[in-house]
Order: structure tokens, then C-alpha cells, then sequence
């Protein structure tokens, strides 16, 4: 998932950690969950974002340290949130809306592989999702049902967000690397439509929330400890 | 009785009760026709019908094949002459088997069908279904001789095959089709075989290593190859005399898929009978991979070293390059033996059970890397010479069959380098093909 890519490298980034992002096509297959991405730090290996965050904890690095266990607790329930409704909605645009599906990801799913290997996976892929989508009760949903719940979801992050730079005031916190990840990734995948990133982009202290990490803490890392060697590339910058 | 001269052998029809009335094809089986002039023996007719029921038998479709020699008889009866009948009961139009297996914490149920002879020329169709509880395979293939000679033939296979290799922390899975060729050309043997599989390595283990961890994902090879076998051998197990030469090169990469390399190897084998019924056998291996492009080899192409049936005295397949505790395999190597078999001291249960046994003094070489493709071919033998690891000492092996040996010995591993595993002392090995 890119948007999972995203929001790791962004965590990261905010805890000041010197890393080096490497793209590889068998990326998903590397990982020990099945997950991307993963951080390989000496010789273990640590996938998904709960796993990364208790990780990085462990070796004395948190962001949310300064909360209290209110604060603490209402970050995990927007957490899930937006898991459940971002995440999903993403999942369910990019693998069971058929038009995207055939113009978009089969390719791009199936690129860095020969005839016959990418349609194989691609639709090995495809099947999986829409039974997970068909098991937590997505499958009927319509396109429109589905944006609809986005917008949902980004009003009550905009009213969460307020006017302050950060979800829990001047610090940034996994909420802010996880509501970046996605939000950005929404902002700008190229898809046959507008329309998700319209609905984000309704909502302007969400946008320019995107905008002041991104310049925070992408593009002045950029040069030094950044670098970034990608095989199969699909990226765009912010804001087209 | 005396002399019987027989002054020309007829071809031999199919005659048997049962062929007929199944509506199958009568094949002939070209015997020489010899010219009326020449006499033949009685002792020849007797090794040609030996010759025509080993064949009719290797067809695979018949269950029992008798032969009946008589005098002719009948209103067109040749004066010396002999009727050859050959009475044949066929196999069963479709065979079956149910077997279970259990083994390495694993059940599996195998299911297998068989077609003998499908179309009526001992086309052969065969399919196989395993089904376990972490694993299934299953492969179905289809095998055709050309009618009168058997040698040429050629099959068509469907396959998925899972293995695990625990020396590697690897798991592999392939499904593949492929077909090959057969046809003998003078003394030799070749097989032509286009190849196209789907490959998925998967890590066996969390603890595996990163090297190993890079190497999981899919990838799909097609490759076309080429083996020769000349095979002078009495036995393929435990030979007295004769020698075997193969050798078998591949080229992946041209007919489609991700995968690119040629990969060439040989096994040669020279057997020699020495005084009191012991025998000498020399072996050699070796094989190179080259890469072709900039893609580096995958761990599933690279050739492994070491284990009960290659060079003694090591773990199974824990030879060379490694990582964490992983072998990688190499792109290059070579392994080479010495056996002296002699039977058992004191020969119990000669000319029975006993015979099945010999004891065995071994002396074994090899050496397993990645070669520098840069450097010349002084620098590859270079290499290869360097880290010899070798190994020598004494076992007894059994003999399975006609297909497989077991052998226990005790050995002395030598040359050890640095990150090998080995298995000094009493080792075990089973399987069909040792160096």
C-alpha cells in the first residue's frame, strides 16, 4: 500500500531518524507479514506501523510521550478511523472499481513482471481484496457510498485539525504521519477521476496541513539523508 | 531333434486372445529379416524373442508377455521353419493408486491415475495429485514413443511442486509446464526441453536471513535445454564396468519470462572391475551458471555442494557461500570421488541377501563459489582450486532396487572452510544419484 509508505516515512522523518528508502519490486514478499513497508534495521526486520512505532519506542525514540492517556486514547480511536474508512476506501477504489481496476492497476500492479507472470498476480491480488472487502461488508457498497464515507471521515479529521499545526497541538504524533500518509497519497495517486481528491480537497486546513509536512519534512531532507532509488515509479509531487 | 535351420524369420504379428477384441491397433515389431541364405541358429531365434518381449514389456502395456516357440505348422508352413507366438495380456485400460505419506511433520494423501495406453500406441497419460496438510502438488503428464521405436519419444508435463530447504530457510514453489524430446543418435541419448515455470520463494523461517529475504517474490523462467547421456554401464546402481557421461546445458531468458542465464553441467562415472569381486569407481561433477544481463543469479538457479550423496563428511548441501547460517549456493563448481566397493568381509548370506550389501572406502573432493565473470579463465580455475573441500573414509551401502542405494558411513571431513557445516562421524544417506 503506498499510502502505508507514506506514513511510515513520514514517522519516521519526525523522529529524526537518518533513513534510506529503497523501492524493490518483491518488496511485499520480503516482508514478514506480507505488508509494506518495512524497515530493515541491522539484522532484524520489522513490518506495518504498530510493530515500527513499539520498535522505535524500544530504542528510545516516541512522539507520544508528551500525551496524557486521554489524549492518548483519542488519538488511537482516530487512528482507527482513519484505518477503517481511508484505508478501505483507498483499497476499494484502486481493486473494485472495474474501470480503475483495468486501466490503472493491473498495469502498474503487474509491471515489473513478464506476460504471463502480471496478469496472473493481478488478478491473484484482485481476488483478495474483494474478498476482504466482501468480509467486512464493502463489496455492495457503490462508488458513491464510498466517497461519501471519505467525506466523512475528512470533516471530522478537518474539525479534529482545527487551526492547529498538528492533531494534539505543537507536536507532531503518529496520527499526524498516519493522516499524512493517506491524505497525501489521495491527494496525488493519478487516478481516471478527481473525485477522491476533490473531497479531500474541500476541506482546506487539511490540504494545507498536507502542504506544511510535506515542506517540513520532505523537502528539506531531500538532498542529505534521503535517497530514494525507485524501480517501478507512479509517484507525482503534491497539488498538480 | 537336431538343427533347426530356419531360413527366414516372418515379422511378428500381435496374436493373443485378448488384443484383438479390445479394438486395439496391431503393431509390428520389425525383427531383421535375414536372407534366405544365411542359417540361423536355434539359439538365435530364442535371443531375438528374448529381445522382442524385454521391448514389448518396456512399452508399459502389457501386463505379461509369454513367448511360444514351435514348429511351424499349418497348409503355408515353411519346411525349417519356426512360429514365434507371443501371448500378451494388456494392463488395464485405467490403473489407480491411493497411498498416504507421512514425514517431517507432514501427512499427505496421494492420489495417482494412469492411462497405459490411451490412443493404442502405449501413449502414456499419468497424472498425480498429493494433498497435505501444509502442502499440495499435483502433476499430470502425457508421454508418446514413436511407434516401433521406443527411444524416440517424446511428453508433454503439467506441474506444481512445492519444496522446502531447510539448509537455505527457503520454500519454493513451482508450476510449470514443460515438454521434452527424446531420440538416441548413435550410441547417445539426447533430450530436447522447452521449460516455463512460476517460480515463488518464500522465507521458511522469520529468522531467515536478509539475503535470502531478498531473494522471495515471483519470477518466471523459460528456458530451452539440451542433456546427452552416453551410458555404457552394466547398472545404473552399484556398476561393475562401464562408463556414463552426461552432459546438460540450459539457456533461460531468450523464449520469454524474467530469468536469464546459461548454465552448463557434466557427470562423468568410469567403473572398473578389479581381482576378488571389488570395483573401482572414479567420478567427477561440475557445472558453471552465467548470468546473462545485469541481473544477478537467483538462489533457486546456483548450484548446491555438499550432503550424504555428494561430497561425505558435510551437511546437506552446507558447502560455500552463506549467510547467517543460509546457504546461497554457487554459480560454479566441481566435485570428484574415488570408491573402492568390495562385498562384505566374510561374505555372509552370499549369493542372497549378503549380495545386496558392499562395503565401500571413499575419498571425495569438491569446491563450491561465485566466479568473478570479469577475470579470465586462469582466474575462474584459480578460484576453483583454492578452499578445496575434501573428505575420505569407509561405509556400507545397500542397494534398493534397480533405482536407489542407502549407505551409511563414517567419515573424516577435511579442508573445512569457514562457515561450512559438517557431519563428521557416522553419517546417512539415501537417494538415486551419488557421487
Amino acid at each position: 500500500m503506498y499510502s502505508d509508505g507514506i506514513t511510515d516515512l513520514a514517522f519516521l522523518q519526525m523522529c529524526n531518524l537518518p533513513i534510506r528508502v529503497i523501492c524493490r519490486a518483491n518488496a511485499e514478499y520480503m516482508s514478514p507479514s506480507g505488508k509494506v513497508p518495512f524497515i530493515h534495521v541491522g539484522n532484524q526486520v520489522v513490518s506495518e506501523l504498530g510493530p515500527i512505532v513499539q520498535f522505535v519506542k524500544a530504542k528510545g525514540h516516541s512522539l507520544s510521550d508528551g500525551l496524557d492517556e486521554v489524549q492518548k486514547a483519542e488519538m488511537k480511536a482516530y487512528m482507527e478511523l482513519v484505518n477503517n474508512m481511508l484505508l478501505t476506501a483507498e483499497l476499494y477504489l484502486q481493486w473494485c472499481d472495474d474501470v480503475t481496476v483495468e486501466e490503472i492497476t493491473h498495469p502498474r500492479y503487474g509491471s515489473p513482471y513478464p506476460w504471463p507472470l502480471n496478469r496472473i498476480l493481478s488478478y491473484q491480488k484482485q481476488w483478495e481484496v474483494r474478498r476482504k472487502m466482501k468480509a467486512i461488508g464493502w463489496a455492495g457498497k457503490t462508488l458513491e457510498q464510498v466517497l461519501e464515507d471519505v467525506d466523512q471521515c475528512c470533516q471530522a479529521l478537518s474539525q479534529r485539525l482545527g487551526t492547529q499545526p498538528y492533531f494534539f497541538n505543537k507536536q507532531p504524533t503518529e496520527l499526524d504521519a498516519l493522516v499524512f500518509g493517506h491524505l497525501f497519497t489521495i491527494l496525488t495517486t493519478q487516478l481516471i477521476t478527481d473525485e477522491l481528491s476533490e473531497k479531500v480537497k474541500n476541506y482546506s486546513n487539511l490540504t494545507a496541513f498536507c502542504r506544511r509536512i510535506e515542506q517540513q519534512y520532505f523537502e528539506g531532507h531531500d538532498k542529505d539523508s534521503c535517497t530514494v532509488s525507485v524501480q517501478s515509479s507512479k509517484k507525482s509531487s503534491l497539488l498538480k | 531333434m537336431g538343427t533347426v535351420h530356419a531360413r527366414s524369420l516372418e515379422p511378428l504379428p500381435m496374436a493373443g486372445p485378448d488384443f484383438g477384441a479390445l479394438g486395439e491397433e496391431t503393431e509390428l515389431v520389425e525383427v531383421e529379416p535375414e536372407t534366405k541364405q544365411e542359417i540361423l541358429e536355434n539359439k538365435d531365434v530364442m535371443r531375438k524373442s528374448h529381445e522382442a518381449r524385454e521391448r514389448l514389456l518396456r512399452l508399459g502395456i502389457f501386463r505379461q508377455v509369454d513367448v511360444l516357440i514351435d514348429t511351424c505348422q499349418g497348409d503355408d508352413a515353411l519346411p525349417n521353419g519356426l512360429d514365434v507366438t507371443f501371448e500378451v495380456t494388456e494392463l488395464r485400460r485405467l490403473t489407480g493408486s491411493y497411498n498416504t505419506m507421512v514425514g517431517n511433520n507432514e501427512g499427505s494423501m496421494v492420489l495417482g491415475l494412469k492411462f497405459p495406453n490411451l490412443f493404442g500406441r502405449a501413449e502414456k497419460v499419468t497424472f498425480q495429485f498429493s494433498y497435505g496438510t501444509k502442502e499440495t502438488s499435483y502433476g499430470l503428464s502425457f508421454f508418446k514413443p514413436r511407434p516401433g521405436n521406443f527411444e524416440r519419444n517424446f511428453s508433454v508435463n503439467v506441474y506444481k511442486v512445492t519444496g522446502q530447504f531447510p539448509w537455505s530457510s527457503l520454500r519454493e514453489t513451482d508450476r510449470g509446464v514443460s515438454t521434452e524430446f527424446n531420440f538416441p543418435v548413435w550410441k547417445t541419448n539426447h533430450t530436447l526441453k522447452w521449460e516455463g515455470v512460476w517460480r515463488e520463494l518464500g522465507c521458511l523461517a522469520r529468522t531467515a536471513s536478509f539475503s535470502v529475504r531478498e531473494e522471495s517474490g515471483h519470477s518466471l523462467k523459460s528456458s530451452l535445454s539440451h542433456a546427452m547421456v552416453i551410458d555404457s554401464r552394466n547398472s545404473s546402481i552399484l556398476p561393475k564396468r562401464g562408463a556414463l557421461l552426461k552432459i546438460n546445458q540450459e539457456l533461460a531468458g531468450y523464449t520469454g519470462g524474467d530469468v536469464s542465464f546459461l548454465k552448463e553441467d557434466f557427470e562423468f562415472q568410469l567403473n572398473k572391475q578389479l581381482l576378488w569381486d571389488s570395483v573401482i569407481s572414479t567420478s567427477v561433477w561440475g557445472g558453471m551458471l552465467v548470468p546473462i544481463g545485469d541481473k544477478p543469479s537467483s538462489i533457486a538457479d546456483r548450484f548446491y555442494l555438499g550432503g550424504p550423496t555428494s561430497v561425505r563428511g558435510f551437511s546437506m548441501y552446507s558447502i560455500g557461500p552463506q549467510s547467517e547460517g543460509d546457504y546461497l549456493g554457487g554459480e560454479a563448481y566441481w566435485a570428484g570421488g574415488v570408491h573402492l566397493y568390495t562385498p562384505l568381509p566374510f561374505r555372509p548370506g552370499r549369493g542372497g541377501f549378503g549380495d545386496l550389501f558392499r562395503t565401500h572406502f571413499f575419498l571425495n573432493a569438491g569446491n563450491l563459489c561465485n566466479l568473478n565473470y570479469g577475470d579470465g579463465p586462469r582466474a575462474h580455475l584459480q578460484r576453483l582450486a583454492e578452499c578445496i573441500r575434501w573428505s575420505y573414509g569407509a561405509g556400507i551401502v545397500l542397494r534398493l532396487g534397480n533405482i536407489a542405494r542407502l549407505e551409511l558411513n563414517y567419515c573424516f571431513p577435511m579442508g573445512v572452510q569457514a562457515g561450512d557445516r559438517i557431519c563428521d562421524g557416522v553419517q546417512f544417506g539415501a537417494g538415486i544419484r551419488f557421487l
